[in-house]
């Protein structure tokens, strides 16, 4: 039997990783060991704008670490999630899941 | 729902990006209409050059180099994990010792060791058709390139077709054309998701931050 939910499980989400481009992003970085900027752009359908500022605010958290390098004369920018960042992705999935088993 | 939140499905989507650009469909489809053109001429007993033999080869070359220096730079940089190369090693395997096989079956049928045309030729039809589809069908499921059930299909029904339909409508052809159709389905599909991609990701990798 289904008990009342239980709202504080959701208040206490991770509003970083709760946005949905960043959700976007650390979800993808999750399931590959890296990938540059472009693949990221071209998979999650961002801007670059957007794209960067989003990584910019997940780097700060430590949730996921770029490495800048060049191609010729070219910026080469690859992210890879910490484990940092898989732990709160897996704890976010896991809270979510739990919300969910109220419906 | 599901108990444990492995994000395979997301992973084996994020790993088929890189058949976004028809490349593998122009390969295969290329190998079946060249495959098939050559049976014909066979079957007709008309002489083809060394060039239509080996044809196979400078297309997958060229479709190598614009996947190498074209499409990837626009799909972009990713590197898969371990669990991925594991896979690509039992694809590696599987295509390997299928090759090796049908090298030994070709090699053995043509210094007249083993004879499907002796009453028995159902039986090496269906061991045929079983091999083509068991070896494609793993295929498609360890490099998650679905076209490969429809290629593993294509291949085990081409010679029952073309044996079973020849006292019926006089020619073998049809277990070709079959093939031949398949091979242009691939080069269409092709064509289009390699323009696609090249529309809808531009070359313009300046746009890094």
């Amino acid at each position: 039997m289904k008990t009342n939910p239980d709202f504080s499980i959701i208040a206490g989400i991770n509003k970083l990783i709760h946005e949905p481009a960043r959700m976007a992003i650390i979800s993808l970085l999750s399931v590959v060991e890296e990938a540059d900027f472009i693949f990221l752009m071209n998979s999650t359908g961002l801007t670059q704008g957007n794209l960067s500022s989003h990584l910019a605010r997940l780097e700060e958290a430590g949730y996921v670490e770029i490495e800048k390098t060049f191609k010729g004369k070219r910026p080469h920018t690859v992210a890879r999630i910490t484990d940092s960042g898989q732990r709160e992705l897996d704890l976010y999935l896991k809270t979510i899941k739990a919300f969910l088993n109220y419906f | 729902m599901k108990n444990n939140l492995t994000g395979k499905t997301l992973e084996r989507n994020t790993y088929r990006m890189i058949y976004r650009d028809g490349i593998f469909d122009l390969a295969f489809g290329s190998m079946f209409i060249i495959y098939s053109i050559n049976m014909y001429l066979d079957i007709n007993n008309i002489d083809t050059s060394l060039f239509m033999r080996i044809l196979i080869v400078p297309v997958v070359l060229i479709l190598a180099a614009i996947k190498l220096l074209i499409t990837q730079k626009r799909i972009g940089y990713v590197k898969f994990k371990r669990s991925r190369n594991r896979k690509k090693l039992i694809s590696f395997i599987i295509a390997t010792a299928a090759l090796v096989f049908t090298t030994i079956i070709y090699i053995l049928a043509a210094g007249g060791k083993i004879n499907s045309s002796d009453g028995n030729e159902w039986i090496s039809l269906l061991i045929e058709f079983v091999f083509l589809v068991s070896v494609f069908f793993l295929l498609a499921y360890y490099t998650d390139y679905y076209k490969f059930y429809i290629i593993g299909l294509a291949m085990g029904f081409g010679s029952p077709v073309s044996i079973y339909l020849e006292p019926y409508l006089g020619t073998r052809y049809y277990g070709l054309a079959l093939l031949f159709i398949v091979g242009t389905v691939l080069i269409v599909s092709g064509i289009i998701l390699l323009i696609n991609l090249l529309n809808q990701f531009p070359k313009n990798p300046d746009y890094e931050d």
